[in-house]
């Protein structure tokens, strides 16, 4: 009974175990550790454990192996707020900050977008030079980002590529896809929701990874340089959230693309004929059936 | 990340789900399997039968390495697209233009008449 219960709790260690150890886990407990006792604490500290006794080693390294994995576990749950943190859903104060953002963000929007229409009228009346080609095809690609109407802009840069493409959906084809993705989902083919649930796990640890950098404030009790660590491990993994966020998003408004007829046929809803308005009016009954239930 | 190392844990992986798999599941893996021994590149393959069982899947995804599990093909082409005709947008009362991006986007004003600016095919009605 003991082996099969040593069996059940290790037949993990390869995958989960391992990668909670050496996660951002680990990166939080070890630097917190260093931080606060120094390196010369640690090497003492170190000293201390290899003069105990075999059995109290072993107890100290499951002990520190059970926080690791009971905080990685704890952090794997909190995800889905993480990543509303990630996209700028901030709780006060934090919120004082949106408006200065967003106003940062804002700027350079209309820059981009000012820029991005005179370049496409030069291209009407005359070639334009490969450079400016080049700077057209970026702008298209950066402006992506962002969602369409500057009154939805967030104050990070995930937050806008999402809301970007949840915005995107309801302009064209009026469904929220916030409120029909379950829906969606569920009539998903297995392949897409395969792919899509794969760039979410992507993203998904990046949020995780951030909310770690986040936490990693909690030394600053202890030691101040925990704040500068802190933030650019915080920048850095929002920075590298960007590219799933990215590709979590295309895939999004891949399936409502071409699954959205899937919706209309499941709900018992006449499927629009055209685009446009009149999509868009037939996107709004259901999105109002499924909120409202009329 | 070489094709052949990927190919590899996948089997490995198959081959430890074998007994949580019902007989005919099992049958067609284990022949898959043979045929991968023999040479045979079956690993999609048998990706394709796991992924039929949630449950199965799920495990199948716990005994791949964290860099393989997302199982996913897609990645985003390197280029950028071509930008197509945007929508045209122009002040009532000039020649003042705007190009939009997509639907959804404000058109704003024009800076000399503080109008809005409306889609261009709307200008000569």
């Amino acid at each position: 009974m003991l082996t099969d219960f040593l069996t059940e709790l290790t037949k993990d260690l390869p995958g989960k175990w391992l990668e909670r150890v050496f996660g951002p886990a680990f990166l939080f407990w070890a630097g917190g550790l260093l931080l606060v006792v120094g390196p010369q604490g640690l090497a003492a500290w170190w000293q201390y454990l290899l003069i105990l006794p075999a059995l109290a080693q072993v107890g100290w390294l499951v002990a520190a192996l059970l926080v690791l994995n009971a905080s990685a576990t704890v952090m794997e749950r909190l995800r889905l707020p993480l990543l509303r943190l990630l996209e700028g859903y901030w709780p006060w104060p934090l919120r004082l900050l949106e408006a200065p953002l967003i106003a940062l963000a804002r700027r350079r929007v209309q820059r981009q977008r000012e820029r991005w229409s005179a370049l496409m009228q030069k291209r009407e009346s005359q070639p334009l030079t490969p450079a400016e080609r080049m700077e057209l095809a970026r702008l298209e690609q950066s402006l992506l980002d962002f969602p369409p109407d500057l009154a939805d802009l967030r104050p990070t840069a995930v937050g806008n590529i999402l809301r970007g493409v949840e915005r995107r959906i309801v302009h064209r084809c009026g469904l929220d896809p916030v409120l029909l993705w379950p829906r969606l989902w569920l009539l998903l083919p297995e392949d897409a929701r395969q792919e899509i649930a794969a760039a979410r796990e992507s993203l998904d640890r990046l949020a995780e990874a951030w909310g770690w950098g986040l936490c990693f404030l909690v030394w600053a009790f202890w030691q101040p340089w925990a704040v500068p660590i802190a933030l650019v491990w915080m920048l850095l993994a929002a920075w590298l959230a960007r590219s799933p966020a990215r590709t979590f998003a295309v895939l999004v408004q891949s399936a409502f693309d071409l699954y959205r007829w899937r919706l209309y046929e499941a709900l018992h809803f006449p499927a629009p004929e055209e685009k446009g308005d009149v999509e868009v009016t037939a996107g709004q009954s259901l999105t109002r059936y499924i909120q409202r239930g009329v | 990340m070489p094709d052949d190392e990927l190919s590899r844990r996948i089997y490995r992986a198959a081959r430890q789900l074998l007994p949580e798999m019902d007989i005919t599941t099992r049958r067609v893996v284990e022949d898959l399997l043979k045929k991968a021994e023999d040479g045979a590149k079956t690993d999609n393959k048998i990706i394709e039968i796991i992924s039929r069982d949630d449950t199965l899947r799920e495990k199948f995804r716990s005994l791949l390495p964290v860099s393989y599990r997302s199982l996913s093909g897609f990645s985003s082409l390197g280029g950028y697209p071509h930008p197509t005709p945007g929508l045209t947008y122009v002040c009532p009362q000039c020649d003042y233009t705007r190009v939009l991006g997509e639907v959804g986007e404000e058109p704003g004003e024009c800076p000399t008449h503080h109008v809005v600016l409306i889609p261009q095919a709307q200008k000569g009605h």
